[in-house]
């Protein structure tokens, strides 16, 4: 038995039910394959997700090993701040969902799109690809990036925790969240995220209920622990809390320009659920930042400052604290499970990339629907195995560093201005998109350099003697390289022709989707827009016939049914 | 806790009472406009 680890002799509890959630994850995996058979399928499920697994899947795919061990280290580290972690993500996600959710949702099955390069593409009417490709090729490399780090953090932590060598931590977890992603494509990722999400969600809720029963409030044991951990600014002041404040609000704008939480808008069934979908997911957030952030902060009072070696520890130990070895075992292996569901999105993302918007978009526009699945599963075991030995050796390096530390600013800065304007400005341009990856990728790249760089050039001290400057250059990247990237996405598309025909790509939005059946429409419409993935068999042949049929199968406007 | 704590407290947790009011107005508002973009389409539906 494993005893070697911070568990202890709830090691085997974490280690057995860790083993047996992947066997369960593989299992959903196998029993997804069945429903596997078009792209559309294995990238988005076919569009027929409901709205709460979504909303689960939404968070569960991007909150990671950052909510679950991230927030509560912060928390431990620098007091109450740390709630501040969701003072941009909240309502950068409610926009998300309000603004963004069902105009994509819409235009991407209108135009039968599964990705967001192909989506670029064909909003903005680019011929020359170069939207597509560079789209492409930013979120191949930080998704794939992203892919290996988690799985090597999962087994990292597995030996934190039980002592096992992280290498079969990472083999093992490796080798089923590879699987069970190549099995079951979108819809085995949704149904783990949502399990996980789930036992996460409720570890949040019931730590801080269990401390607080214990401990009561913890801000009077705050404060006499030091009076920066009480300080909403950590005992900042002046610019430097302003632009501390900024660094917290700003992580919030990379949620537009990640993919793999954007497909989860466009994989719900029916867009009149997306509402209630908004509602869980943001629900979801509140508990878990709150809670992420009183995790941390009971852990500084049960612990005392100093008390735990390694910040990432801190969830942890006071799980271990509060609750017996076989729920902790639970909790902790669920944790350990939350780093993997991101790689799983993040896996299935950057595959969609290379077969369908390379392969299927230049290679070999003619291919099937079989054959793109079997090339999307074989594209995801290669790029899980490569993902995993990149992340492993090269952990130490610089490269790891760069895709690991910028991928969430990084596909922020890149793809979330192009996303938002392909909605909602008529005027944006293919040229202003492409600008605009590239400033905003190289921005978020040098802006963490730029402390070297001015100490290079000699200008360190003159920073240093001004709190505004020292406080901008010390500001996250996602910053100053999401207003650049909108600026040029702004500038350049002012100054270039912009695609014709945009109102009727624009109509699109503000229709219910069962009422977009024309063929005529320069969108390339289908005949027959399905909702929810349910393609029913056209029998009509007027417009107004496919409509009523549609709504009829679709039972989109039955009364109290939103 | 500080003498200032109560102040403390309303500007770390205000803005999540904020968002949540935002998430409140947000679903109903837009049920309301999904019954709206209804009743626009039932219309232009008889129309024809």
């Amino acid at each position: 038995m494993p005893s070697s680890g911070l568990a202890g002799s709830a090691g085997a509890w974490v280690l057995g039910t860790f083993a047996a959630y992947l066997l369960i994850l593989l299992g959903i995996g196998l029993y997804s394959s069945r429903l596997m058979d078009t792209v559309d399928d294995y990238v988005i499920g076919g569009r027929s997700v409901g709205p709460v697994v979504t909303g689960f899947s939404e968070r569960a795919s991007e909150m990671s090993g950052w909510l679950t061990l991230g927030v509560p280290s912060d928390a431990f580290g620098t007091g109450v701040m740390a709630f501040y972690n969701g003072l941009g993500m909240i309502p950068a996600d409610l926009f998300a969902w309000a603004g963004l959710a069902k105009r994509l949702r819409k235009y991407t099955e209108i135009v039968k799109a599964v990705t967001l390069p192909t989506f670029f593409e064909t909003r903005l009417q680019d011929d020359t690809g170069l939207v597509k490709g560079v789209s492409a090729v930013v979120l191949m490399i930080f998704e794939g990036g992203y892919v290996g780090a988690q799985i090597v953090a999962a087994g990292t932590l597995l030996e934190v925790l039980t002592g096992v060598e992280p290498l079969v931590g990472i083999l093992g977890g490796g080798v089923i969240v590879v699987g069970y992603t190549m099995l079951g494509g979108y819809f085995a990722v949704a149904w783990s995220d949502y399990f996980q999400g789930a036992i996460i969600l409720l570890a949040f809720i019931i730590l801080p209920i269990l401390a607080f029963t214990n401990y009561g409030l913890p801000f009077n044991d705050l404060a006499s622990v030091g009076s920066s951990y009480t300080s909403i600014t950590a005992g900042m002041t002046g610019w430097a809390a302003i632009f501390g404040i900024i660094s917290y609000a700003a992580i919030g704008l990379g949620i537009p320009g990640n993919p793999h939480v954007m497909v989860r808008f466009m994989g719900i069934d029916e867009v009149k659920n997306i509402r209630l979908a908004a509602l869980v997911a943001q629900l979801f957030m509140f508990v878990a930042y709150i809670g992420a952030g009183f995790v941390g902060l009971y852990a500084l009072v049960a612990f005392g400052q100093g008390g735990i070696d390694d910040p990432n520890n801190v969830m942890p130990m006071l799980t271990l604290e509060f609750f017996p070895g076989a729920i902790a075992g639970i909790i902790l292996a669920a944790a350990l499970a939350a780093m993997m569901s991101s790689a799983d999105s993040q896996l299935l993302v950057a595959t969609s990339a290379i077969v369908e918007d390379v392969y299927h978009g230049y290679v070999n526009p003619n291919a099937s629907q079989a054959k793109l699945v079997r090339y999307s599963q074989l594209v995801t075991l290669a790029l899980g195995a490569a993902s995993i030995a990149f992340a492993y050796i090269a952990k130490d390096t610089p490269i790891y560093t760069l895709v690991l530390d910028y991928a969430w600013g990084g596909l922020g800065a890149a793809i979330g201005p192009t996303l938002i304007a392909s909605l909602w400005w008529k005027r944006v341009t293919a040229k202003g998109s492409v600008a605009s990856m590239i400033v905003g990728t190289a921005t978020m790249f040098l802006w963490t350099q730029l402390s070297a760089l001015l100490g290079v050039l000699g200008l360190q001290s003159a920073v240093d003697a001004s709190p505004f400057l020292s406080g901008l250059v010390g500001v996250y990247g996602l910053f100053p390289a999401f207003i650049l990237s909108t600026t040029t996405l702004v500038v350049v598309s002012l100054l270039t022709r912009p695609p014709e025909g945009v109102n009727d790509h624009f109509n699109v939005f503000d229709k219910p989707l069962s009422a977009l059946s024309s063929t005529e429409s320069p969108t390339g419409t289908p005949d027959y827009v399905t909702d929810g993935g349910r393609d029913v068999s056209p029998k009509a042949v007027t417009e107004t016939d496919t409509i009523r049929a549609h709504v009829d199968a679709t039972d989109y406007w039955d009364e109290g049914d939103e | 806790m500080p003498a200032n704590s109560s102040v403390d407290l309303v500007w770390l947790f205000g803005p999540f009472v904020v968002y949540l009011v935002m998430l409140g107005v947000y679903y109903v508002w837009e049920g309301r406009r999904e019954k709206r973009l209804r009743a626009q389409y039932e219309e232009s539906e008889y129309a024809q």
